[in-house]
């Protein structure tokens, strides 16, 4: 039981890791790839890249927190 | 005192405390261990594990470089920000498994470990070779840094091969006598020093010269809209290329060897601790970003001899006069070049005496060994310091192709961790047409396929030749037996 549950975390890390990619590269990032509007002073391209940066750091503290195999 | 005394007085106190704590830090160790000198006998904390692999994309590359791409590539900077945020997410999966294995059979470099799961020695001493002919240049480029640095900031009065020399001896002697645990805590002092320097130098020159982010980013959009976007007419950069880049960077990082033998210096829950706050570190470099931005419109395109003199060039003519700020603004940038010398200097040593000295006259007593390496750290110093000072362009450019070969390590690791038909044969002969096919592209053809990287089309020949030859090969039971072991595990 155990070993199928660390099994599963990692898959999903995996696919987690993939998207996160992803949306930073071609072709979904066409989708960010725009100089205008500007958000905060900042071009659309730039906010698109630091808002999945954050995603990536919210997704990663989940990971670590379900993590079971985080031991000392 | 004049102002460039004063700059070269704070940068001199910078490299007293940056050597203070890299000689501190090795004080009370053991002087006669490999385990120690290499991975700090796999004891390392958190705090130190985030500054230590913090400090290493924080290069010269990072604050002279950085500026540079955004000032001359616009959008393409952003890369930088992508590359740090992926580069490490692969090492929460391998890490762990690396740190485990590495703490059971003693493994101190990667070579170690490639070379039990494949028992070869020859792909040992190949992994050794390219690992060597990597750093070598990356630290050349880290030397240039330094020199170019003292040299500006101290208005021409510390030559550039002084200054380089300077700094370069610092590293060397920490290093030399603290190993692992010395590049460590000048890390973290050096990280976070240049953190500061490059928030304060990013916010005050987008005020100062532009008002505030929203108006420097629409002159840039009015002069040119695509300069701000990727792959389109005005970009500077092709979406393809752009979209490699990310890839190769990410399969790579973690394969370049004093980012992987990291693996050996702590615990599972530290190296995965370490992963969630690199997203973090990626974020700390917008600033480096928004410097380079700001030179746009400011500084005239004709007067740079590279893009990477943009930072000096607006310190020394958009900054104040002020000696002492000259001096923080020095010691930043040196800390930035210097953090990750540290690291390369001690790889490098590491690698030559494990996996190539070791390899070759297996007789080496520990001792002996451990000397190899501390000989190491000032040989391969000495020999970045020439490159740098009398290499040509052409030479440093060419062995800069280095770069490209350190991603077709990757599919030795990973097979050797998730696959246990992967043989030997088809590792090794996968490495090195991966890095001719790499070359070729680089240097020989000048251009790639779809404008790819050339590290990537390297990577895919690379993999369907291990595939092919490892499914060819018939395996006998203990060789499986014994992979299954790294798999598992």
């Amino acid at each position: 039981m155990g070993l199928v549950k660390k099994f599963n975390i990692k898959n999903w890390y995996v696919v987690f890791t993939c998207f996160i990619l992803l949306v930073l590269i071609f072709p979904i990032f066409s989708l960010g790839n725009y100089a205008e509007p500007l958000i905060f002073g900042m071009p659309f391209i730039m906010v698109w890249v630091l808002f999945w940066i954050i995603v990536e750091f919210l997704g990663l503290i989940v990971f670590v927190t379900l993590d079971k195999d985080i031991e000392e | 005192m004049e102002a460039w005394q004063i700059a070269l007085f704070a940068m001199s106190i910078y490299l007293v405390i940056a050597f203070a704590i890299g000689i501190a830090a090795g004080r009370g160790r053991s002087f006669f261990s490999i385990s120690e000198y290499a991975v700090g006998d796999r004891g390392f904390g958190l705090f130190v594990m985030w500054f230590l692999m913090g400090g290493t994309i924080f290069s010269a590359f990072a604050f002279l470089g950085g500026p540079g791409w955004a000032y001359s590539k616009g959008a393409a900077s952003l890369y930088i920000l992508a590359y740090c945020a992926l580069g490490l997410m692969p090492w929460y999966i391998i890490g762990p498994k690396v740190a485990r294995l590495g703490k059971k059979s003693n493994y101190i470099t990667m070579g170690d470990f490639l070379g039990d799961r494949y028992n070869s020695k020859f792909l040992v001493i190949i992994i050794g070779i390219v690992s060597l002919l990597a750093f070598i240049p990356y630290l050349t480029l880290q030397i240039k840094g330094m020199g170019y640095i003292f040299n500006v900031l101290t208005f021409d009065n510390i030559s550039y091969n002084n200054g380089a020399l300077l700094a370069l001896g610092v590293v060397v002697i920490y290093v030399a006598t603290s190993g692992v645990r010395g590049a460590a805590w000048s890390d973290v002092f050096q990280a976070i020093l240049m953190l500061i320097v490059a928030w304060v130098l990013g916010i005050y020159f987008v005020e100062s010269l532009h008002g505030s982010l929203g108006n420097m980013f629409s002159k840039i959009i009015e002069d040119n809209p695509d300069f701000l976007t990727i792959g389109n007419e005005g970009s500077k950069i092709s979406s393809a290329r752009y979209s490699s880049n990310i890839i190769v960077s990410m399969l790579g990082f973690v394969m370049w060897p004093h980012l992987f033998t990291k693996s050996y210096t702590t615990t599972a829950r530290r190296i995965k601790l370490t992963v969630l706050v690199y997203p973090i570190f990626a974020l700390f470099l917008l600033p480096v970003l928004f410097i380079g931005f700001a030179a746009i419109g400011v500084v005239p395109n004709d007067v740079l001899g590279r893009p990477g003199e943009v930072l000096p060039y607006l310190i020394t003519h958009h900054l104040t006069e002020s000696g002492i700020l000259y001096g923080i603004v020095g010691a930043g940038a040196l800390a930035a070049a210097m953090s990750s010398s540290d690291a390369i200097t001690h790889g490098a040593s590491v690698s030559f005496g494990r996996d190539i000295c070791k390899v070759i006259f297996p007789s080496l007593k520990e001792n002996q060994e451990l000397w190899i390496m501390r000989g190491a750290v000032v040989g391969v110093g000495a020999i970045a310091y020439c490159i740098a000072i009398y290499g040509s362009d052409g030479l440093i450019k060419l062995l800069l192709g280095a770069y490209g070969a350190i991603v077709q390590i990757a599919p030795a690791v990973y097979s050797g961790l998730f696959w246990r038909r992967a043989s030997a044969l088809g590792v090794t002969l996968g490495l090195i047409i991966g890095v001719i096919v790499t070359t070729y592209f680089q240097y020989i053809h000048g251009s790639s396929p779809y404008d790819l990287h050339p590290g990537l089309i390297g990577l895919i020949v690379n993999v369907l030749i291990m595939t092919v030859i490892s499914l060819l090969q018939k395996h006998k039971a203990e060789y499986l037996a014994h992979a299954d072991k790294f798999i598992e595990e």
